[in-house]
């Protein structure tokens, strides 16, 4: 979601066949997959905190 | 944590997060190849893997997404390293300060550090330091000095008042352990120059054979200094003396350049290749009171029956104190690693020991003696600092085994010198501020200062000549390794310049008659590369005006820091 919003170039790459426009959907693919985990990550340790406030 | 180790599936990704930056964000493995690859690619110049990691992720991935994202994970790499760093292997926290290191270049000026990204918070980089302190491992060194070195902010280059007692202490033994290896490259680079980079296994070998550590254990000599302050200049003169010396290895004799500055330098080492090497030794083996060390048998087999010794004496204790040590206890007495401190502070007190056994056993007599509880106290800075010079020396030694151990160091070396640059604002205000008499919070000593200071001024420029040099007669296989490291080390070299622009008179004179001497004197094809690379990678100009080196600083860009 993050990359979507952010990436200047995303819907032009996404309908793009181009090596470019592939690489840059990898990129945004890999990175959104790298966010989401980060976020599970944090939302746990939030979770955490929580608990033993 | 399993998230982050790698054994998650619950994502439905089937990897872990430091499995993804490692494999698919960083492309490590793609990396590896390119360097194991470098001699046959004329494309690639650069064989640091992690400058190529960098350098492959700027260029692919870093400028495809908005800085919002990459502020995130700068952000939530920070937090999973300074939370978390117990749960990560080795492996991953390379890959994680790796990710660190990528989003901290800017990609828009490779030669700069990136100038948007938030600072970091005062509480990671004491975890920064903590891991550098604690770790063996010259590659996370080398990262952290990259990292902390790069990062935007007086907070990765916190004051000793700022970080407490116990960070301060740190703070010291982290740049002691830096100020080795900077030292340590330098005198790499020298012994590949003087080889031509033709035989790097011989170079090793004479290395390892020459490596002596040298201590001083005599801080306190009769002048009538204030206490603190004798402590100090004593602790730092056993550094300087105690660094490691090649000497099998003699200065390059042909660099006229320099000269006069080097001086002081060739006296120490040049010796060795003369006739009377063996008398000049002598003579100053008899001047001074320094104990070496000798690793004859090999830093290895010498770091083994150290850990034996202590694993005994460990063992030892625990029967005296317990009778009866149950197996469990005993197996993980056993298991206990040995920590290269350890081994450091244990070489300390022996050699103490053998230097002061007469007055401890005439104790009896009246006269103080030198124990070795009472030394510390008195000189509590002295010794950890001196703790911290084996210890990094330890780490040196053993590390260096073949060609990429050689060549990581260098590079470890190079940014180890970059960070103390950063530090040199820290220094310098620390040179006079001192009301005499205070206790410093901080043991980092005046003559440290200067050490570093020197350092900087003396051996940038050298660097960058031998590196130059070496690349003309090095074999092709190794060129790309020293055309690398060279720029890296000219990186070092403009921060430094920079540094120099607001400096007092000191450090800018001397570097200005460093630069004057590259600039006036030629050495072979050496000064319009120089020259030509100062002028392309900084606003810092160099020029030749009626025979004096002018250096012209280009005050509207990139200073605003």
């Amino acid at each position: 979601m993050l990359i979507r919003e952010g990436s200047q170039h995303y819907y032009q790459a996404k309908s793009g066949t181009d090596a470019q426009s592939v690489r840059h959907m990898q990129t945004a693919q890999d990175f959104e997959a790298l966010v989401d985990k980060l976020r599970a990550i944090m939302l746990e340790k939030v979770k955490f905190i929580e608990k033993t406030a | 944590m399993e998230m982050i180790r790698g054994s998650d599936s619950s994502l439905g990704q089937g990897e872990g997060l430091a499995t993804l930056i490692k494999d698919t964000l960083l492309e490590t493995a793609e990396c590896e190849k390119i360097v194991a690859d470098a001699s046959e690619s004329d494309l690639q110049a650069s064989t640091d893997l992690d400058e190529i990691i960098r350098e492959n992720f700027l260029r692919k991935t870093r400028n495809r997404l908005h800085y919002k994202v990459l502020e995130y994970v700068w952000k939530c790499v920070q937090v999973l390293i300074g939370d978390h760093r117990s749960c990560l292997s080795e492996e991953d926290l390379v890959a994680m300060l790796r990710l660190l290191d990528g989003l901290s270049w800017d990609n828009a000026t490779p030669y700069d550090e990136a100038r948007t990204l938030p600072h970091f918070k005062p509480d990671f980089t004491a975890v920064l330091l903590e891991i550098c302190d604690q770790t063996d491992n010259v590659r996370i060194i080398k990262l952290v000095a990259t990292v902390l070195s790069n990062a935007p902010g007086a907070r990765a280059r916190p004051s000793v008042e700022a970080l407490g007692l116990a960070g301060a202490e740190q703070l010291n033994r982290v740049l002691v352990k830096f100020a080795v290896f900077a030292e340590a490259g330098d005198q790499l680079l020298q012994a590949a120059s003087k080889q031509g980079g033709q035989d790097l296994k011989k170079i090793l070998d004479q290395v390892k054979k020459s490596f002596n550590l040298r201590l001083h254990l005599e801080p306190d000599r009769p002048q009538r200094k204030p206490k603190k302050e004798q402590e100090s200049t004593e602790a730092l003169d056993s550094e300087k003396e105690g660094s490691i010396e090649d000497e099998s290895v003699e200065t390059n004799s042909g660099h006229d350049v320099l000269a006069d500055c080097m001086q002081a330098q060739q006296a120490s080492t040049s010796a060795s290749g003369s006739d009377g090497s063996d008398k000049a030794k002598q003579k100053q083996a008899r001047a001074s009171s320094k104990i070496e060390i000798r690793f004859e048998s090999g830093i290895d087999s010498f770091l083994q029956e150290q850990t034996q010794a202590i694993l005994d004496a460990k063992k030892k204790d625990g029967q005296d104190a317990k009778m009866e040590i149950d197996e469990g206890n005993a197996k993980e007495d056993e298991e206990h690693k040995v920590k290269l401190r350890d081994i450091a502070e244990k070489i300390f007190e022996q050699k103490f020991e053998e230097k002061y056994q007469e007055e401890v056993k005439t104790a009896a007599t009246g006269s103080t003696p030198k124990t070795l509880a009472k030394f510390k106290t008195m000189y509590a800075d002295y010794v950890k600092d001196s703790i911290s010079f084996i210890e990094a020396n330890l780490i040196y030694s053993k590390f260096i085994s073949d060609d990429s151990s050689f060549w990581l160091a260098v590079e470890c070396s190079i940014q180890c010198q970059k960070r103390l640059i950063q530090k040199l604002d820290h220094f310098n205000s620390r040179r006079d501020e001192r009301p005499p008499g205070a206790r410093s919070v901080a043991p980092i000593s005046r003559v440290f200062c200067d050490r570093v200071q020197n350092f900087v001024t003396q051996k940038l420029a050298r660097n960058c000549i031998t590196l130059v040099s070496s690349s003309s007669t090095a074999a092709e296989s190794e060129l790309p390794r020293y055309i690398s490291s060279c720029v890296a080390q000219l990186q070092v070299l403009k921060q430094y310049l920079r540094k120099v622009k607001d400096a007092e008179a000191g450090p800018g004179l001397a570097s200005s008659r460093v630069l004057q001497e590259l600039v006036v004197k030629s050495v072979g094809d050496a000064k319009p590369f120089l020259l030509d690379v100062l002028n392309q990678i900084s606003s810092i100009d160099v020029v030749n005006e009626n025979g004096e080196a002018v250096l012209k600083f280009d005050s509207s860009q990139e200073d605003a820091d």
